[in-house]
Parts: C-alpha cells; sequence; structure tokens
C-alpha cells in the first residue's frame, strides 16, 4: 500500500478505500491525513474502529499535534459524535453536519484545501437500511464537487462483507485499491442514479 | 462469514425494490425490461466484486469476499467453502451441523459440482472452484427456491471468478515463500561467506590460535577459546577470560576432568561440534596424537546454525595452524638433535651456537645439559616414548633443544643462574602429567656459561644420572652440584689411588660379588647411607629385615670389619661412594 503515500487527492475527488483490517485502513487513512498536514490542508477525520486520541497520535507522530489541534487543521471524531449521534445512523443529520463543517470552513478559509475522512466500521454493530446510506453517499458525491475537498470513504470488508460493493462502487468515482487510485468503471452519476430509483 | 451484512435489503437483491402498492400489471415488455436491468445490476455486481477479489493476496480474503457476496447477488445463503485437501475453511464457518451434513453430501459430489442434499435446505449446490492448474474447492451455497437459470449462471461466474483470484492469491504466496527463502539463502550465503573469508584471512595472515579465537568471538559474540587436549588453555578472545586458579582447580576435579574427556571423544567421533559443560565445543586433529579443542561459551545454548558454521571454519583453521606448528616443530627437532648431539659432543661448537640462535635460542644465557632416562625399561616399549614423554612436558612455545641418544634424552634447559632449581620442579611436573613420564631419572649437568661448557656438562649429567641408578633407586633426580663426596671424586685426575682405596676397604666384598652375583657392596651403602638403621636400609633395598641382618652378618664375616667402630664405618662409607662414582664414570 506504499503508493497511497504519493497519493495527491484532487478537489472534487469522492474516493472509496476497500481493506481487509486496521492495519490495511491505516496503510491508507494514515499517509492520506499525514500528508494532508504536511501539505497544510486542513485533514477532518471520522473514525470508528480505533480511539480517536490513538489515531491522532499515529497520524501526528514527529509533528506538534497541540498546535495542528488548536489551529483547526486537524479535526478528528469518533462515530458516537458523528454517524451514530442519536444512536442510530440518520443520514440527514449526518449530512446537515458535513454540510455545516464546510460552511464553517468555506466562512473562515484558513486553509485552502480540505482532506475529509469518514471510516464506516460502524455498520457491523449498528446495521443501516441499505437505501438510507445510499442516500448518504450519493449525497456526498455531489457533495464533493461543491467544495474544495477530497473525500475518502473507508470500508473494511472483513467487517462488512462483500455485499455492500455493487452499491459503493455506483456512489464513488474513484476507487483505492491495491495502493492505487483507480477511475470506477461501475459509477453512476448522482442523476442517474436517482433517475433510476435505486 | 456475512453474519455481519452491514446494510439492511430493503428489496431481494437482484431485483430492485419498487413499493407493492404502486405497482400495477406491468406489460411483457416492461416486465423484460425490468429482468435485464435487474440481470445487468447483478453483473456489473459481479464485476465489481471480482475487481476488488483480485487486488487481494490473501487466499483466506477471496474466499470471504465471494462467501458474502452471493446474498447480493442471488436469493441464496452460503454454507461454506469446501478446500480440496484442506476441509472447510475455517473462518467462514458458522453452523457445524450443516456443514457435517454438508461434507457427506461433498463425497458423492464430483468436482465438477452439481446439486447436493442438505438437510433443512430446499434447495443446495455445490459451485467447483478451479484454476487452470488445479482443482481447489467447492463454495457450497443453499436457497428455499432454486434459482433461475440466469441466477444460476451468475453463481458459476462467481465461482469461476474465485477459483482465479484463489489461484492468483496462492501464486502470490508461493511467491513470497520462495523470495523469503531465497532471501535466507542469500543470507545464509552471505554469513557463510563471511566466515569463510574472516578465517581465511585468519590462514593468510598466520594469525594463529589468537588470531583463531578473535575471528570466532568477532563472529558470534560469544567468548572463544582453544585447548589442548588436556585442557590447558592457549588461547581466549572474550570478555571474562577464566582465571588460572579457578581453571586448575576445575581441571583438577576428577568429575570434571571425565566429563571434559568424554565430551572431546564425542566431538572427535561425531565430526561435528557438541555441548556440554555451558559449551559449545569442536576438535582439530590433524594428525591422531595431535588435538586442539576450540569452544564457545555458550551456557545459554543461544549459538545459531550460524554459530555453528563459524567453529567448524575455526576448527578447520586450527587444523591446519597445528599441522603447520606440527611440521614446524618437528624441523625444530629435527635440526635441534643435530645442535645438541655438536653442543655435548664438543664436535663443532661454534657451529652449533649459529644454529641454535637460528632456532631462536641463545646460548649465552645460563644451561644446563640434562639426561632422563626410565627407570626400568619395558621390553615392548615404543623406542620413541621417552622422547614424546619430555616434548609433552613442554607445551609452550620454544621447548628446550634435545635429542634422543639410546634410552636416555638429551636436553639443554636454560636456567636464571646457579641457584635456580625451579626448572626442575617445572621438568619434573611436565613429565608427570605425560603418559610414559613417570618412573624416570634425572641427571642435571653443572651449569654451562658458554658454548664450550656443553661437553663438560653432559659428562656430569651423566654421572648425576648413573649415581642414583647404581645404587639401586627407582626414581630420582639429582643435580651434579649436589652430588657432593661424589663430585670431589669423580674430579679427581688420577682414578688408580681410588680404585686402590676401594680394593683395600671393600676387596673381599667385591671379590665374593662377582663370584656369587650378589650385592653385598650395595647393601653395604645402603645400610651405612641409612646410618645404620636396620629399617630404612632394609626400605631403600627392598629386601626383609632378616635378609638384611644375614647380608651384614656375611659383610662382618667376609671384610673382617667391625661395622660399630665409627672409624671404619666411615671408611667404609666413603669407600662405598668412591666404587659408586668409579661405576659411574666408567659408565657402569
Amino acid at each position: 500500500m506504499a503508493v497511497t503515500s504519493t497519493l495527491a487527492p484532487q478537489p472534487g475527488d469522492h474516493l472509496c478505500g476497500f481493506y481487509y483490517g486496521d492495519e490495511e485502513r491505516d496503510a491508507l487513512l494514515l499517509p492520506f491525513l499525514r500528508n494532508g498536514l504536511q501539505s497544510g490542508d486542513k485533514c477532518l477525520a471520522v473514525v470508528d474502529s480505533t480511539p480517536v486520541e490513538q489515531v491522532i497520535a499515529d497520524v501526528t507522530a514527529g509533528l506538534d499535534a497541540d498546535a495542528l489541534l488548536a489551529s483547526g487543521q486537524l479535526e478528528m471524531y469518533g462515530s458516537a459524535q458523528t454517524y451514530l449521534r442519536g444512536g442510530a445512523f440518520d443520514p440527514d443529520a449526518m449530512i446537515a453536519f458535513w454540510e455545516q463543517m464546510a460552511a464553517d470552513t468555506s466562512a473562515a478559509p484558513a486553509f485552502g484545501f480540505a482532506r475529509v475522512v469518514g471510516e464506516m466500521s460502524w455498520l457491523e454493530r449498528a446495521p443501516a437500511p441499505r437505501e438510507d446510506v445510499l442516500q448518504y453517499e450519493t449525497w456526498a458525491d455531489g457533495f464533493a464537487a461543491r467544495f474544495e475537498h477530497a473525500i475518502l470513504c473507508l470500508y473494511d470488508l472483513r467487517r462488512l462483507g462483500s455485499g455492500i460493493l455493487l452499491d459503493l462502487m455506483r456512489t464513488h468515482p474513484k476507487l483505492l485499491l491495491g495502493g492505487l487510485v483507480l477511475e470506477n468503471p461501475h459509477h453512476v452519476a448522482t442523476d442517474e442514479l436517482a433517475a433510476a430509483g435505486t | 462469514m456475512s453474519a455481519r451484512l452491514a446494510l439492511v435489503p430493503s428489496a431481494r437483491p437482484g431485483a430492485r425494490a419498487e413499493p407493492a402498492a404502486a405497482r400495477t400489471a406491468p406489460s411483457v415488455a416492461e416486465t423484460a425490461v425490468e429482468s435485464l436491468q435487474g440481470q445487468l445490476s447483478s453483473v456489473r455486481g459481479l464485476l465489481a466484486i471480482s475487481l476488488v477479489m483480485m487486488e487481494r493476496r490473501r487466499e483466506q480474503d477471496v474466499l470471504h469476499l465471494a462467501a458474502t457476496a452471493v446474498p447480493s447477488l442471488v436469493p441464496c445463503h452460503t454454507i461454506g467453502i469446501h478446500l480440496d485437501g484442506a476441509g472447510w475453511e475455517s473462518s467462514l464457518i458458522r453452523h457445524g451441523d450443516t456443514l457435517a451434513s454438508a461434507q457427506d453430501a461433498l463425497a458423492q459430489c464430483p468436482a465438477t459440482g452439481g446439486p447436493v442434499d442438505l438437510p433443512g435446505e430446499a434447495w443446495a449446490y455445490a459451485l467447483p472452484l478451479r484454476s487452470l492448474e488445479e482443482f481447489i474447492g467447492h463454495l457450497v451455497v443453499a436457497g428455499r427456491t432454486e434459482p433461475t437459470p440466469a441466477e444460476l449462471v451468475l453463481l458459476r461466474s462467481l465461482a469461476q471468478q474465485t477459483g482465479v483470484a484463489v489461484a492468483n492469491a496462492r501464486l502470490h504466496a508461493s511467491k513470497e515463500a520462495s523470495n523469503a527463502a531465497l532471501a535466507e539463502t542469500v543470507t545464509t550465503l552471505e554469513r557463510k561467506t563471511a566466515i569463510h573469508d574472516r578465517f581465511t584471512r585468519v590462514a593468510l595472515t598466520g594469525g594463529g590460535h589468537d588470531g583463531i579465537v578473535a575471528a570466532l568471538h568477532e563472529l558470534t559474540g560469544l567468548p572463544a577459546g582453544i585447548e589442548d587436549r588436556r585442557g590447558t588453555l592457549l588461547a581466549w578472545a572474550g570478555p571474562e577470560p577464566p582465571g588460572t586458579d579457578a581453571l586448575t582447580e576445575t581441571r583438577a576435579d576428577a568429575v570434571l576432568r571425565a566429563t571434559r574427556e568424554r565430551l572431546v571423544e564425542r566431538a572427535l567421533t561425531t565430526g561435528r561440534p557438541v555441548r556440554g559443560e555451558g559449551r559449545l565445543i569442536t576438535v582439530a586433529r590433524p594428525r591422531s596424537d595431535v588435538v586442539g579443542v576450540l569452544f564457545l561459551v555458550d551456557p545459554n545454548a543461544s549459538a545459531g546454525e550460524a554459530d555453528i558454521v563459524a567453529l567448524e571454519h575455526g576448527a578447520t583453521v586450527l587444523a591446519i595452524e597445528l599441522a603447520r606448528l606440527l611440521s614446524l616443530a618437528e624441523t625444530e627437532l629435527r635440526l635441534g638433535v643435530d645442535v645438541v648431539a655438536d653442543l655435548v659432543g664438543g664436535t663443532d661448537v661454534a657451529g652449533a651456537s649459529r644454529r641454535a640462535e637460528a632456532l631462536g635460542r641463545d646460548l649465552s644465557r645460563p644451561h644446563r645439559v640434562v639426561v632422563i632416562s626410565t627407570a626400568r625399561p619395558r621390553p615392548d616399549q615404543e623406542p620413541d616414548v621417552l622422547l614424546r614423554a619430555v616434548r609433552g612436558a613442554f607445551p609452550g612455545p620454544n621447548p628446550p633443544l634435545l635429542m634422543q641418544r639410546g634410552e636416555t634424552v638429551v636436553l639443554l634447559v636454560e636456567v636464571r643462574s646457579a641457584a635456580d632449581r625451579s626448572f626442575l620442579e617445572q621438568l619434573q611436573g611436565g613429565l608427570r602429567s605425560t603418559p610414559g613420564g613417570r618412573s624416570l631419572h634425572l641427571g642435571v649437568g653443572g651449569l654451562c656459561l658458554g658454548p664450550q661448557d656443553y661437553p663438560r656438562s653432559h659428562r656430569e649429567s651423566q654421572l648425576a644420572l648413573r649415581i642414583p641408578q647404581n645404587s639401586g633407586q627407582r626414581e630420582a633426580a639429582v643435580v651434579y652440584d649436589d652430588l657432593g663426596v661424589y663430585q670431589l671424586l669423580s674430579e679427581v685426575a688420577d682414578l688408580s689411588g681410588v680404585d686402590a682405596f676401594v680394593r683395600r676397604w671393600l676387596g673381599p666384598l667385591l671379590d665374593y660379588d662377582a663370584r656369587r652375583g650378589s650385592s653385598l657392596v650395595l647393601t653395604l651403602s645402603h645400610y651405612l647411607d641409612a646410618g645404620g638403621r636396620y629399617d630404612d636400609a632394609a626400605g631403600t633395598l627392598g629386601i626383609g629385615r632378616s635378609t638384611l641382618r644375614y647380608r651384614l652378618a656375611r659383610i662382618r664375616e667376609l671384610s673382617g670389619h667391625d661395622l660399630t667402630e665409627p672409624d671404619t664405618r666411615f671408611q667404609l662409607h666413603l669407600a662405598t661412594k668412591a666404587w659408586l662414582t668409579a661405576r659411574a664414570l666408567s659408565g657402569g
């Protein structure tokens, strides 16, 4: 997965990273955020399978974590504060969370570019209706294009199985596979997806 | 497996959800389109799964993807994946009872797959997993109803893709294993090459014993040493060299010595390093009678294969070194024999001095000539047993020059001064520690301060050797300087007066001994040496007290002398010593 360290996300990117286990997740997550911090990008992540403090420590190893958090360049949340804030996944609430976050960032543009990460492992213990996840990811596809940021969605196939793959492929234009960013031939544009009614 | 389906499906996979109330009777065309859309969706799902499968390097991940994909493609669930030769994939096992039934059903199923009967399942099917090279196993699925032909094609396609992905993962694992094995082989070879190079340098630069143990310590990180066959430490490299005292005490312990000897024997027999006494030892034996023990101090048995290889290489270089030293010693011995012969014979003193100097011996330093002989040589004794014993008594570098002459060995021993007797203790101790080094007579000549003194010192050493021999002593070491009256008598230029004195006092006894083969003169000598004490005299003569009384009675009778009269005793005592000196001087 070393190639991810050379990953240079572009504004509007909506990437889907599939992995097996936390070790592979770290190989995707840590370079994505760390390179962003070192490039002066804002980094905002929601993590689930590892405590927030641990991820912060891993991402900022050798850097001034306190300064990065104080300046707002690094923001890290757990799924209990975000995806599962109401006890179960509410796509509308989560969409509102991200929209507010984007509005705040745009209002005070201290950073030119933002890297946003969402780890979806919480789906294992709090399964959500397929339509809700589809709605959320479809919205995210359009959301990515509206701001100066790139979104990386992380799905642990060991926890979630492969049944979710098709829906994710339809809603993510790019895939992060084998350390490489691949154009996704299965991606369906948001309006097409809406027209199909799925 | 997919007990953890992340999403709560809103409709049957393969057919997109649509509220029932909104449905009106679809036309045939609409039904066909809907069916095609469903199939297309499933095919795309299969392609998506294939894409991810091909990226996985672990076989288990591929199998997990396949097993969890089934419900998203067709209205079926996965029972398990049975691998040829390995059984059910353990990471996917959910219902042991079902798998036990499936196991029996699979036994009746061909490798190409087909329907299987499973209790509680309306329909079950074994899908073959295979690659170009091998049959991998079966993906066993089940459902409440039999899937449509199109859905079965999807399942077969999934199984086919899974087989290819598994083969791909296995190929990758095999390549990884090959690379790891190759890397290990390369590392081992590099290590062996480094060991070989290091010891080759030692051999080429003549590093000797010290170079060998230094290299071994450097390569293994463990203390290393070389001992001779008896356990004497010859070289050491490591942080804590064993103290000489401790070593002596340890070696003095009979049990430890026997244990060590057994270890050395085992190493000699097996030809491989052996463990014992907290050491890893091996032996170098360039000749049957030359053994060097090379060892690593390894109380925790931490030495690995590479360390053993280093030890074996070290033993090879040690064998070469021992052979070199042996050859050198033999050359030195040959040259030394000539030097000793010329010096003690007085034939080429100047030339011998130069040759001795070439051999690293400085004859300008004080020396003494020492003659050694076996007290009672056995008839079956090998001719050079004494020579080997004397050589073995000097294990260190620069042993004394020596030569064998008849049944004696002559050697030139360097001393610190005329009063120095420490060499004698060292020599006797060294001799006693060698096979064949016991029951010896040593005669030590006077001091040599220059090459011209060696012939005299040699004569003196022979006298010092013979006097105790002639007086019947079993084992003795006599220095000429300590001979006392013998020394005085031996330096008399004209021995005719001495002979007349001996005849006057001992004549009848000598004649009687000559006629009868008795030893009355020797008996008298011991009796007088013992100060007239019967028990002491009988003890040194090795006879009974009554025999001694009988012999003394014969002596009184034949000689007519009163042995209780002091002056007579003195004259007789002097006469016996003169007789012994004369015998020694005449070579008798």
